[in-house]
């Protein structure tokens, strides 16, 4: 615990917020002459790297190859007039089955860099193609954030990064020796490595009865070899089995006395292959699948996904169907806070506080059964519209909600803000700076608490959202406390955003009204056959909408963070690959930074303010 | 009350009958929550659906203290060692209630990394269908396994080793 932990009289001036005025953005130049300006600079000092350059959807993508990749990114990064400082994702892809222009030369792997620049709001893509066994130059350096999101490529499709500081594999164990499951070679349910596990773990129950955690599971190898151990130090495994754990999480910490000297997180313990399932879903079929990923708010994971397809097809979607996505995800917005800072106090000893929260909950969940028919799960959203409407019950029990939330946060904000333990377990704990901050690609709450004003529904306002009056709250530490601090102040900004979104509401249809994608109403099915083709020709395989081929990537401002989906299309009615940015797993990367000379009681409050969860973390 | 009046102050019964009556009435859950099923669950433990009328809402985390194994979420490969040697941990007797699709399954993830059914691994008492269920569904399994802890031998160290070999 901090020694510099406030006393009674300055703890009014904690939550002290600085208001992003409206307007601050109206100044910066538009996104896509930032784009074409960086393109201008690229063209002018690299033109005989650039192999092609292609524009779909508005976005640009250049593709190179490996040798100069760090001189792209060190100009995009450090030129004046481009500054793009955050690195958003870094997907792989195996060309195996793709047709890919014939400038690439004879390549298999693509590795795509999606760039963000804070300061002028603008994005920017460029894909380095390799062929098989050539390494690509690690950017770990550079954005940190890059580190697991490397490690994950090289897990998954192979690609070995020059120069990154601990290539390992990240979600796999090694039961799976040279196979890398995203490839196109590699069939969905595996070449018998579910068996070969099952195997080891059966010989041991039955051998020994007692299973033995370091030879059982080739996932545990690296418990015995620790990295540059010190003299005199322990080496404490926290979790997978520990309450603030929430399941999966895995921690090794090496400690002097009560101190963590480093950290070494271990995780893929809920790996499911979401991304490889994708390949052999339709787009509509996805959102099942995108809903089990972050399960405290579905609905925000089935927008982004939505969006991300319909910028794909390119099929607009109706002003109403707009104003439900933006209702449904704040009001998960809302839910996902309540059990993420109620999680927060829970781990630290603050029972009875969760509990207040989930009565909202359950609220919430109410809302959302009306209008789909689930608590959790919710599947809400189609590509082109909606499952459903929601009536005007499920508005009255918005509005309902919405009047009574911000009393219920003042008095539950009070029960905590002035309590010692509470402040003295949250304040200074797991400081992290505004740079670190933007270099270990955090995002959400957790970037916001560090000092920095970014939003994606401000940035790049997507929906509606450019039509709604409301403030992002920042904190000045980036500790544990001000991230509290900001999703207690968030939940009132998002029962705003929801207030004057049932205000303004529209009527009208909540579908487009694009046969290839929505299926007619289920009374007007059976007594016309034109409405029964249509049906049928959605629901059978490989007759359903097919995209153009293409790639596009789209984010969304989740609970959590920057939630992307980069999509690769080719033609066909699946998406030829999926990758999922998730918010989770590149903010938990930054925990080991955050570790550092921290206490070991610290390790639960700190785990606790990411949020992590744990579906979205290993996919 | 009164009974006892009648019968001078004490009551005959079989001893197994009363060790599982005072077990069933207070199960001490060990949650092995993995994913969206663990959320539910929580519902499950709070406010309107409130375990603590069933005398099971003393939640443990370390797996010595409990006898009654939920498991909720999918469970890929790499987890199920530390499943079963949590499972192991827990001192007998013991039941286990395998909460949705995933759980039963493997649900919707029938992928290279995943574990198609925890019955393979541990003898489950309780599957509990859904995706995920609603906490009325695991109101009513805490109710079922109730009635399997009423039918309990008292020698259920050596059926439960029986059961565990079969799998």
């Amino acid at each position: 615990m901090s020694d510099t932990s406030p006393n009674f009289a300055n703890t009014a001036t904690l939550i002290h917020f600085n208001k992003l005025s409206e307007t601050a953005r109206e100044t910066h130049e538009s996104d896509k002459e930032i784009q074409k300006k960086a393109l201008e600079f690229l063209k002018d000092k690299f033109e005989k790297e650039i192999l092609t350059i292609e524009t779909f959807r508005d976005d640009v993508i250049v593709t190179i190859s490996p040798t100069k990749l760090r001189e792209f990114l060190t100009e995009l990064k450090e030129n004046p007039e481009l500054k793009y400082d955050h690195l958003s994702s870094i997907t792989g892809i195996d060309y195996l089955q793709y047709e890919y222009p014939k400038q690439w030369g004879e390549i298999r792997f693509g590795i795509v860099y999606n760039l963000f620049s804070y300061p002028n709001s603008a994005n920017f893509t460029i894909r380095v193609v390799v062929a098989e066994e050539v390494t690509v130059p690690s950017v770990f350096d550079m954005w940190h954030g890059a580190d697991w999101q490397e490690r994950e490529i090289y897990d998954l499709i192979g690609v070995k990064f020059t120069g990154h500081p601990d290539l390992r594999r990240l979600f796999l164990y090694d039961d799976f020796e040279d196979e890398h499951p995203q490839r196109k070679d590699y069939p969905l349910k595996g070449k018998g490595e579910r068996d070969r596990s099952w195997r080891h773990v059966r010989a041991q129950a039955d051998g020994e009865g007692v299973l033995n955690p370091s030879t059982t599971h080739a996932g545990w190898k690296y418990l015995d070899k620790p990295p540059d151990t010190k003299e005199g130090t322990t080496w404490l495994n926290f979790g997978p089995q520990h309450p603030s754990a929430h399941g999966t999480l895995h921690l090794m910490l090496e400690l002097d006395g009560e101190t963590i000297v480093q950290s070494v997180p271990h995780i893929g313990y809920l790996h499911c292959g979401f991304e490889k399932l994708g390949e052999h879903r339709s787009y509509n079929q996805f959102v099942t699948i995108a809903d089990r990923m972050n399960y405290l708010s579905p609905i925000c994971n089935d927008v982004g996904w939505s969006q991300a397809a319909e910028k794909l097809f390119d099929i607009p979607i109706t002003e109403r169907c707009a104003y439900i996505r933006v209702i449904t995800a704040e009001l998960s917005r809302i839910a996902d806070h309540l059990f993420a800072a109620g999680m927060q106090a829970v781990d630290l000893g603050a029972f009875s506080w969760f509990l207040f929260g989930f009565q909202f909950r359950e609220e919430i969940y109410d809302v959302l059964e009306r209008c789909c028919g689930q608590r959790l799960t919710t599947s809400y959203t189609r590509i082109g519209g909606l499952y459903r409407d929601m009536d005007a019950m499920a508005i009255a029990m918005t509005k309902d909600i919405i009047k009574r939330l911000p009393a219920t946060l003042d008095k539950m904000e009070k029960l905590l803000i002035r309590n010692k333990i509470w402040l003295d377990r949250t304040y200074d704990i797991g400081a992290i700076t505004a740079e670190d901050a933007i270099s270990w690609g955090l995002t959400g709450p957790c970037l916001r608490a560090a000092g920095v004003a970014q939003d994606v529904r401000k940035d790049e306002p997507y929906l509606v959202y450019d039509q709604f009056d409301f403030d992002i709250p920042v904190g000045t530490r980036g500790d544990v406390f001000d991230r509290w601090s900001v999703r207690m102040e968030e939940m009132r900004q998002s029962a705003r955003i929801v207030e004057q979104a049932i205000n303004k509401m529209p009527g009208g249809p909540i579908n487009t009204d694009d046969t290839r994608f929505i299926l007619p109403p289920k009374d007007r099915l059976y007594d016309n056959i034109e409405n029964m083709i249509i049906h049928f020709k959605q629901v059978m395989h490989g007759h359903g909408a097919q995209p153009p081929r293409g790639e596009v990537y789209s984010r969304t401002e989740a609970p959590n963070g920057e939630l992307g989906y980069y999509i690769v299309s080719d033609g066909s009615g699946n998406p030829y690959r999926v990758h999922v940015r998730s918010p989770s797993l590149v903010n938990f990367s930054s925990i080991v930074p955050q570790l550092e000379n921290a206490m070991i009681s610290d390790v639960v409050a700190i785990m606790g303010s990411l949020n992590i969860i744990a579906g979205e973390l290993d996919r | 009350m009164g009974v006892e009046a009648h019968l001078g102050g004490f009551l005959t019964t079989r001893l197994s009958v009363f060790v599982n009556w005072a077990r069933k009435n207070s199960l001490w859950p060990m949650p092995f929550g993995t994913a969206c099923c663990g959320i539910e669950f929580s519902a499950y433990l709070s406010n309107r659906y409130d375990a603590a009328r069933f005398g099971a809402e003393a939640l443990r985390f370390t797996p010595r203290q409990c006898d009654l194994m939920f498991v909720s979420g999918r469970v890929p490969n790499k987890l199920v060692p530390i499943l079963l040697k949590t499972y192991e941990m827990m001192p007998e007797p013991k039941w286990v209630i395998s909460q949705g699709a995933c759980a039963c399954s493997g649900g919707v993830f029938d992928t290279y990394s995943v574990t198609q059914g925890v019955d393979q691994f541990l003898p489950v008492d309780v599957y509990v269908p859904g995706c995920p269920p609603r906490p009325e569904d695991l109101v009513n399994a805490l109710q079922m396994i109730q009635k399997v802890v009423t039918t309990e031998r008292l020698d259920v160290e050596r059926d439960r080793e029986a059961k565990f070999k079969n799998v």
